[in-house]
């Protein structure tokens, strides 16, 4: 920045080292630096906080207490300004502990020359900065989650409300009017009921939706094998229905509640979207380098190839709400799962073939300790 | 709890009362219903000593003024109150919600459905299994 003068403190207790320091910086060319100097501990954290200092030069010995201590004292007080730490002596264990306390370089004394105190000075001011912007947006980007996640809440409960009460009226104008209703009066109400219980099933599908990746994260050593039993299980098929696991599986280290979700999606997709009388679903998985492919194959109706990317959307189905109770959110789960441990899903299909979903999982490189035996 | 005691409901939502007003009827409850509309009317009702406790409590969560997990909370603080079972009848399935309720030891929570005979047959569940339980 030309023109602008930079403010430094110095804190040293040898009046000497004041005076290299000062002409020091005299001679840079870059930059007008205006350099203050206190000499003791107490002086310098009576001026520390003052905003006009750009920068902070302490010196690693102050008499009994250390440009450590120092250090310390004054980020712990709030000073957002950055901090150089000046020492006679190198010494790479001051060094990493000044570092470790928020100093932004550490420099000695009889190294130093013009150039190179002031671009450490001018670095140190720049990193810092660029420091607090990125703190900022961090902020920023919490306050923005934690506005994504109240508003999945609010809509959960705000819509959610009055349309219960819709439902309820509407139930109640059936059964208490029943008698002074004609057929196009009841078929009328009927849908109004069938309606808002679809908008029920939307909005619950968000809030799913939204759940994933807000809660429990923790993941542990999961065998496909079993999780796809309780799945099938908890779909309760009919009995015609055959589901088989062609090849062996391999173990995964995710989150139980996110597999079972991804297979319990895959597998009530390829039943409920069946036509025929004895539906087929096969489970395998194979290699595929850095990753395992899963794949889930049914002997259902297909997909047209135009639909492959727009299956993937939410709310998005190929038949009309009313012949089915699909809200179009469960693939969109899936895919938000998969792509939530760094894998990939598409759907292989030719209409009347049947349909193969394949994802893919990367191999666990590292397994925490915690979880080996 | 028997089929005179007094039950407190806790809804801000008309509709809703209607609902447990009616699963009431249908059950054939003969309990005395208390209604009020937020947590801070509830307080005050549970608060006036002339009154006779209820033997149940059911609580919405989301309420104006004070909600039902602060309503929660000061019930189970107070040690004139705090041997009453609550039960929560919300819309609410959020995790932190569930978690809340039963870190402040309430006795079920239900979440509303939006279906009215499924209502009506939680609603007799909680009610059967209360006329069962012994009471204080």
């Amino acid at each position: 920045m030309e023109g602008s003068i930079y403010h430094i403190l110095l804190v040293d207790d040898d009046e000497d080292d004041y005076i290299v320091t000062r002409d020091l910086l005299k001679d840079a060319e870059r930059t007008n630096f205006q350099l203050d100097w206190v000499n003791t501990y107490e002086l310098a954290l009576a001026t520390s906080l003052n905003p006009k200092y750009a920068a902070y030069l302490f010196d690693y010995r102050l008499g009994r207490n250390s440009g450590l201590e120092l250090l310390q004292e004054v980020i712990q007080r709030g000073c957002q300004k950055p901090i150089i730490l000046l020492t006679g002596l190198g010494d790479d264990e001051i060094d990493r502990q000044a570092m470790k306390m928020g100093a932004e370089d550490y420099l000695i004394k009889c190294q130093i020359d013009t150039h190179l105190l002031e671009r450490s000075i001018l670095h140190a001011i720049e990193r810092k900065q660029a420091k607090e912007k990125q703190a900022e947006l961090f902020e920023e980007l919490k306050t923005v989650n934690q506005e994504l996640t109240n508003f999945a809440y609010i809509v959960s409960h705000d819509l959610k409300a009055p349309l219960r009460g819709i439902a309820s009226l509407t139930d109640w104008l059936i059964s208490d009017y029943t008698d002074s209703l004609d057929e196009s009066g009841k078929q009328m109400l009927n849908l109004l009921g069938q309606r808002t219980r679809r908008m029920s099933d939307l909005i619950n599908g968000i809030l799913e939706y939204s759940r994933v990746g807000r809660f429990n994260q923790n993941s542990i050593m999961l065998d496909p094998q079993q999780i796809i039993a309780i799945s099938v299980k908890s779909l309760d098929l009919t009995t015609s229905t055959c589901v088989t696991i062609e090849t062996d599986l391999p173990k995964l280290f995710a989150n139980r509640t996110k597999i079972e979700q991804v297979f319990q999606n895959l597998i009530s997709n390829a039943v409920s979207h069946n036509d025929k009388t004895e539906p087929k679903i096969r489970i395998g998985c194979i290699d595929a380098g850095k990753s395992w492919q899963f794949y889930v194959a049914d002997n259902g109706p297909g997909i047209e190839s135009r639909y492959f990317e727009k299956i993937f959307q939410i709310f998005q189905t190929l038949v009309a709400p009313d012949s089915s109770n699909s809200t179009g959110i469960g693939l969109a789960i899936v895919k938000k799962i998969i792509e939530s441990y760094n894998g990939k899903i598409w759907v292989e299909s030719e209409i009347g073939q049947g349909a193969t979903f394949c994802f893919t999982l990367p191999k666990i490189e590292v397994i925490p300790e915690e979880f080996i035996g | 709890m028997k089929p005179a005691d007094l039950i407190l409901l806790v809804d801000d939502d008309l509709v809703d009362v209607m609902t447990v007003k009616r699963a009431f009827r249908e059950l054939n409850g003969t309990n005395p219903l208390h209604i009020t509309g937020n947590g801070e009317e509830a307080l005050s009702f549970l608060n006036n000593t002339n009154q006779t406790l209820p033997k149940l409590i059911l609580v919405d969560l989301n309420m104006p003024r004070m909600n039902g997990i602060e309503l929660i909370q000061y019930i189970k603080n107070d040690q004139r109150l705090c041997s009453i079972p609550i039960v929560v009848l919300t819309t609410s399935q959020e995790p932190q919600d569930i978690r809340k309720s039963y870190n402040l030891s309430v006795a079920g929570y239900i979440v509303k459905s939006i279906k009215f005979t499924d209502f009506v047959s939680a609603l007799k569940t909680v009610y059967e299994y209360w006329l069962l339980c012994e009471y204080i």
